[in-house]
């Protein structure tokens, strides 16, 4: 499978401060990666460089098989990008910022129509200047000029902020649709929802060095909520462990408790106790994010 | 150069080109309806006015002799509202690099595929031909005097087009330098702060190389030494000294092409 994006040990430093140590990570071809870290991680640092915003200081970036230092304009022919804080044109209407980011693309901008269809951008929202726009409607701006020349790759950083849930949802269901037809998304986000619904594989951040790669394996076989509840005359039957159990707590009849993995044992051992309803929910990809950044992030 | 940011700039521009235009078309014309009362109707002659203080033309940029329609062409061109429509000509354009940068909608363009010199250039010949726009106004204006205005007929065609040529050069000079100073900014208030302060310290070591002899040897620090419009008018000044502010132009731009090439875009 290639790579849509290659990164290698990159570094970039403001003088001092070292934002990004030496980060290394892919999007393969037709994937969506989720890239997730704490404020000040090295996000928008990362993709700044990945669009050639920023010069890495050290490290090597190559965007659909093309080393960024050879041909950032060719190969930016094929990205859509949606910064993470942006702003337009006051004094354009939306169809002007749309046309104006359409010719630059040097692409025939296919898609506009039915993106401005599908985020209800009517042609009257589109005439009007977009300095009395909302946030959510320069957002939804900003994500047709990223799609609109069907790019092969999109960058986006918090491309949903300002957004409803109806046009969240909508977005979503986008990305997936540039994922089926086989693009490549690198998503950073801090809706962690968001990103776990559409990833399938998620690289986590922590003071610029990449701390963890998830994948959609681990993330569904990832730490599961499970609440255990005994009949009401066999309390003296719950057991103060099980196989694989950790956290466990005693809460009345029920025992609660988390669990990773494969739970045959698990299972297994209920089935012999007089339980009489059980309960696995999956944990979110909060939990994974806490459990890396520790109990203080909560 | 990229053609879309150019006509961008330019649509961009639009209004503020015809407002400057509008502008320098009525001021000029101003003054050189003024001048025809001592043009035609004067009889006398105060030494003053053929040869005023020298403070007086220290502030002219030089000889001024306001009997005569050369002198109040001087007057017009070396006036605080002419430098400040000359200037804001010169600096509209340019601080829409940092402008850009300031409000973040430089990253839509350059995710783009366009080369960061090919931004500079568009900007850059955007500038020149809003620079160029009100000095063809001024130009206009001032054959159109000639023809309607007694006295100012005797101004010679050939005079003008040197003395608006080099008035030109020098405040695309300004422009080129403005957008090396904008290139390296990401603050448009910043920017315009420091291409006005470039333009008026220029100005003012010029009025003081001037007007004091211990600061004479100062006068070639400004950009406005290097145009004198009586000598390029009485063609005592020889166009050849416009080479300065051509050369400091060009080295303003390939320096704004390199460091703009080079720079981190961050707010």
């Amino acid at each position: 499978m290639s790579s849509a994006i290659e990164v290698q040990q990159l570094v970039k430093r403001y003088r001092r401060i070292t934002a990004v140590d030496g980060v290394s990570f892919n999007v393969n071809s037709g994937e969506i990666v989720g890239y997730l870290g704490p404020n000040g991680a090295g996000k928008t640092t990362t993709i700044r460089c990945l669009l050639g915003l920023l010069r890495p200081s050290s490290g090597s970036i190559r965007l659909l098989g093309m080393p960024l230092s050879d041909g950032l304009p060719r190969v930016l022919e094929e990205v859509g990008h949606i910064p993470g804080e942006f702003g337009l044109w006051p004094q354009l209407t939306g169809a002007g910022c749309l046309d104006y980011l359409g010719r630059l693309a040097h692409r025939r901008p296919r898609r506009r129509a039915a993106l401005c269809e599908r985020f209800e951008l009517s042609q009257t929202d589109l005439g009007r200047q977009v300095r009395y726009y909302s946030r959510g409607m320069r957002q939804k701006i900003a994500i047709v000029q990223a799609f609109q020349h069907d790019p092969e790759l999109v960058i986006m950083d918090e491309p949903t902020e300002g957004l409803d849930p109806v046009m969240k949802e909508r977005f979503l269901q986008l990305l997936d649709e540039h994922r089926v037809a086989g693009g490549s998304t690198l998503l950073s986000s801090h809706i962690l929802s968001e990103v776990e619904q559409v990833s399938n594989r998620v690289v986590v951040l922590r003071a610029g060095t990449v701390v963890r790669e998830i994948s959609r394996h681990d993330l569904v076989a990832r730490i599961r909520h499970c609440a255990a509840t005994f009949a009401t005359d066999a309390s003296s039957a719950m057991p103060t462990t099980l196989p694989g159990a950790f956290n466990v707590a005693r809460v009345g009849d029920t025992l609660r408790f988390d669990h990773r993995g494969d739970m045959t044992a698990l299972i297994s051992a209920l089935s012999d106790l007089p339980v009489v309803d059980f309960v696995s929910e999956p944990g979110s990809l909060l939990d994974v994010f806490f459990e890396i950044y520790g109990t203080d992030s909560r | 150069m990229n053609g879309t940011v150019l006509t961008h700039l330019l649509r961009q521009a639009v209004r503020t080109a015809a407002a400057l235009c509008a502008g320098t078309f009525a001021f000029f014309y101003l003054v050189l309806t003024a001048s025809s009362s001592f043009l035609s109707e004067a009889t006398f002659d105060i030494p003053f006015l053929r040869d005023p203080p020298r403070a007086m033309q220290a502030l002219f940029g030089g000889s001024i002799d306001f009997l005569h329609a050369e002198g109040w062409l001087v007057t017009a061109l070396a006036h605080p509202i002419t430098l400040a429509l000359f200037t804001a000509a010169a600096l509209t354009v340019p601080a829409v690099i940092s402008t850009e940068v300031e409000r973040g909608t430089i990253d839509f363009v350059l995710s783009r595929p366009i080369r960061r010199s090919s931004y500079i250039l568009a900007v850059t010949t955007a500038s020149l031909i809003l620079v160029t726009a009100t000095h063809l106004s001024a130009l206009f204006t001032t054959l159109l005097a000639r023809q309607t205005i007694s006295g100012v007929h005797d101004l010679s065609v050939s005079g003008l087009l040197r003395v608006f040529f080099g008035s030109w050069t020098i405040f695309a000079a300004v422009s080129l330098v403005a957008v090396l100073i904008s290139a390296n900014s990401s603050l448009r208030s910043r920017a315009v702060g420091l291409a006005v302060g470039f333009v008026v310290l220029s100005f003012l070591i010029n009025v003081a190389a001037l007007m004091l002899d211990q600061l004479f040897p100062l006068r070639r620090l400004s950009l406005f030494h290097y145009f004198q419009a009586a000598k390029v008018l009485d063609s005592s000044s020889r166009l050849g000294d416009l080479i300065v502010p051509g050369v400091i132009g060009a080295i303003a731009l390939l320096a704004a092409v390199l460091s703009f090439s080079r720079r981190d875009i961050v707010r």
